[in-house]
């Protein structure tokens, strides 16, 4: 009966590194390596640092950083040195991954950091080990050398196709600039050629997912090593899958609940599903503080584009920047979802429609009027019914969120003018609802790329500003002079907080 | 290695031996020239000088040819070369330029599937050394753990040359016109 094959060996044997090595060397280094855990931010290996030991990733995930020729390293008390200023790398995450291999080669100093994203843990086999076996044994050091020789090879080649894509190109351009690197030893017939393919499209980056895995499990050694790479190359990309997955189940949970489920318990859900969306992305928030302490009041904030990327197959974008103020500030503030003025949707907007009906939010009408509401009624009977709707909901203790430009723009070009219907609104309801400002930036760049940020203002309370009985006229010069001016000021300093170091995101003061 | 190669390469070394006025002939003393070689023994210079020629190149010259098999090892002696890397949808790339008297040019002969990963273009008119790969591999046979050495300085070569790879495509790249 043979031994039982320990954890170290195992892991081994399956790292593509180690591939074609007999066995007997590898037991020698399973046999003899050590086992080390690494917190989450925690550094296993520091650029510039004597490279001692060579490491073997076990299980979790690393990121791993350059800094350029030349460049001063910061040093950080807590932390150690600052990965500020560092060119970015890659992440890694595929069992079996070498690190350190500075230590085998001269001068012996670092190349990279390598920072544990999660807890990690590694096999740690010390430099002087292998020059002794490499002695003893002259044709394990030679085959040795080789897949040393093997590794740098691909870290070249990837390095240089990711500096060059990142300048020129997009994802499929760089698996496709990977796959040609790599031409002269994969097969023609290769699954992995699809996948600069499936990148192409949304909706086919899932089966891309899909066959790297297979291949890193079923490849050959030169598919497994490169399905490997891609899907570390990918990783980016499947977090933005995971954001377009919540996206397209959050609109499942809203347009295909059943009919005996109340607006209010769907618009509570969607907040919910909203929430875990944002918790995994980069945020900050500011000026909870300014809140009221009770729900009923008017929010006004700036309306930004969405990202293509978030097109749902049925041609419907669900805003991020509402969702995100609705769920992540309203929702956590009050326990409760509150209720949105929207545009009603125009012919062929199924998507939308669906949507929004089932959320029982309050429409508003840019031009196109479904015949169903009644063509004969007039607009300033339209407008009665958003006032009467919208006031009875914030009698009801419901926070009510309207953009009030009507439309949506970038963040660079925001906000664009105001139109007066919430401050109307709250002009028109007693006991008289605050308008509580909240401006927003970046949620029209990708979720994964950006930060996002939020900034609560002061509530305004419109009769201390106009008086008691306000007229059309005046509201509009305070809402074009006063209101426009505060939320420039306002989204600007949305970006530059957003733009700020890390301290901070993902977190309210 | 075959027996068929090892006489071919054996035949190579001896006619190389026999030409002492020839312009391309190398010596081991000018291998131990150079840092590579540094701390080779005798019988391993001797060997690869025997098979090994002087190549003088006009600027302009290709020195290999990314993906061609990668039959040889050069070394630089004097001029400059660049180091250019196709990519699709962008053409060829300015990756490095090795100007260093004895810079490694074409590793990709000390690895599977020994297919040079770049081209090399002489920025000047240079003179590089050539060595056939099946010499060194003659060589790893006899000394395994010379052959480990060597490939150790192999690797320093490499490695630095992708740190260079970092800063250099870090900063302002135009595709090369070849």
């Amino acid at each position: 009966m043979s031994a039982p094959v320990s954890k170290e060996l195992e892991l081994v044997r399956r790292s593509s590194f180690f591939e074609g090595l007999e066995d007997e060397h590898l037991e020698y280094f399973a046999s003899r390596a050590r086992r080390c855990t690494f917190g989450p931010g925690e550094r296993v290996i520091v650029q510039g640092e004597p490279a001692t030991s060579f490491y073997v990733l076990a299980e979790g995930k690393i990121e791993l950083s350059f800094r350029k020729a030349g460049e001063e390293m910061a040093l950080n008390e807590e932390l150690g040195p600052e990965v500020e200023g560092q060119v970015p790398s890659h992440i890694v995450g595929h069992q079996g991954y070498p690190v350190g291999w500075a230590s085998i080669v001269e001068p012996h100093f670092y190349r990279a950091t390598a920072t544990a994203l999660e807890r990690t843990e590694m096999l740690v086999l010390d430099r002087e080990l292998f020059e002794a076996y490499a002695k003893e044994r002259p044709d394990f050091g030679l085959k040795f050398m080789r897949r040393i020789l093997w590794l740098i090879g691909n870290h070249l080649r990837m390095t240089r196709t990711r500096l060059v894509a990142a300048r020129y190109g997009n994802m499929p351009q760089t698996v496709r600039a990977l796959l040609n690197q790599n031409a002269a030893t994969l097969s023609v017939t290769s699954p992995l050629h699809k996948i600069p393919h499936y990148l192409e499209n949304r909706l086919t980056v899932d089966d891309a997912y899909h066959t790297l895995e297979v291949m890193k499990a079923e490849g050959d050694e030169v598919e497994r090593e490169l399905a490997a790479q891609i899907a570390d190359l990918l990783d980016e990309v499947w977090r933005e899958v995971k954001i377009f997955r919540q996206l397209q189940t959050t609109y499942e949970l809203v347009a295909g609940a059943t009919p005996t489920m109340s607006s209010e318990e769907l618009r509570y859900r969607s907040c919910e599903a909203f929430a875990e969306l944002f918790e995994d992305t980069d945020y900050v928030i500011r000026g909870e503080e300014n809140l009221p302490d009770a729900p009923g009041h008017i929010f006004v904030m700036n309306h930004l584009s969405n990202h293509l990327d978030n097109l749902l197959p049925n041609d419907f974008i669900l805003t991020l920047d509402t969702h995100f103020v609705a769920s992540m500030i309203l929702l956590k503030k009050y326990g409760r979802a509150p209720v949105r003025v929207v545009r009603k949707s125009d012919p062929g907007e199924y998507g939308h429609q669906k949507f929004y009906d089932r959320l029982g939010y309050i429409y508003v009408y840019s031009g196109y009027v479904d015949p169903a509401d009644d063509p004969h009624v007039s607009s300033e009977h339209r407008r009665r019914l958003f006032l009467e709707a919208a006031r009875e909901h914030l009698k009801n203790g419901r926070n009510v969120v309207i953009c009030p430009e009507g439309t949506s723009t970038e963040t660079e070009n925001s906000p664009l003018p105001f139109k007066t219907g919430a401050f109307h609104l709250a002009a028109n309801v007693r006991p008289e609802p605050l308008i509580v400002p909240i401006a927003v930036a970046n949620f029209d760049k990708r979720l994964t790329r950006t930060r996002t940020a939020a900034i609560v203002h002061e509530p305004i309370k419109l009769s201390e500003h106009l008086g008691e009985s306000i007229d059309g006229r005046a509201l509009r010069e305070f809402v074009d002079g006063y209101v426009y001016e505060c939320f420039r000021d306002y989204v600007r300093g949305a970006v530059r907080l957003a733009d700020k170091g890390r301290e901070g995101s993902r977190s309210s003061p | 290695m075959s027996k068929k190669k090892l006489r071919t390469v054996q035949k190579s070394e001896a006619t190389a031996g026999l030409r002492a006025s020839d312009p391309t002939r190398v010596t081991s003393e000018d291998l131990a020239g150079l840092a590579f070689f540094e701390n080779v023994s005798g019988w391993a210079l001797r060997r690869l000088a025997r098979s090994a020629t002087r190549r003088q190149l006009e600027q302009g010259a290709m020195v290999v040819r990314q993906n061609d098999e990668a039959r040889s090892v050069y070394f630089l002696l004097s001029g400059a070369v660049h180091i250019l890397v196709h990519f699709e949808e962008v053409g060829d790339l300015l990756v490095g330029v090795q100007r260093d008297k004895g810079s490694l040019v074409g590793w990709s002969a000390f690895m599977a599937p020994y297919r040079y990963t770049s081209s090399v273009r002489c920025e000047e008119a240079s003179e590089l050394l050539r060595i056939p790969r099946d010499t060194f591999d003659i060589v790893f046979e006899e000394d395994a753990y010379l052959g480990y050495k060597i490939l150790k300085k192999v690797a320093t070569t490499v490695d630095t040359r992708l740190e260079g790879a970092v800063t250099f495509l870090d900063s302002p790249i135009v595709p090369a016109e070849l």
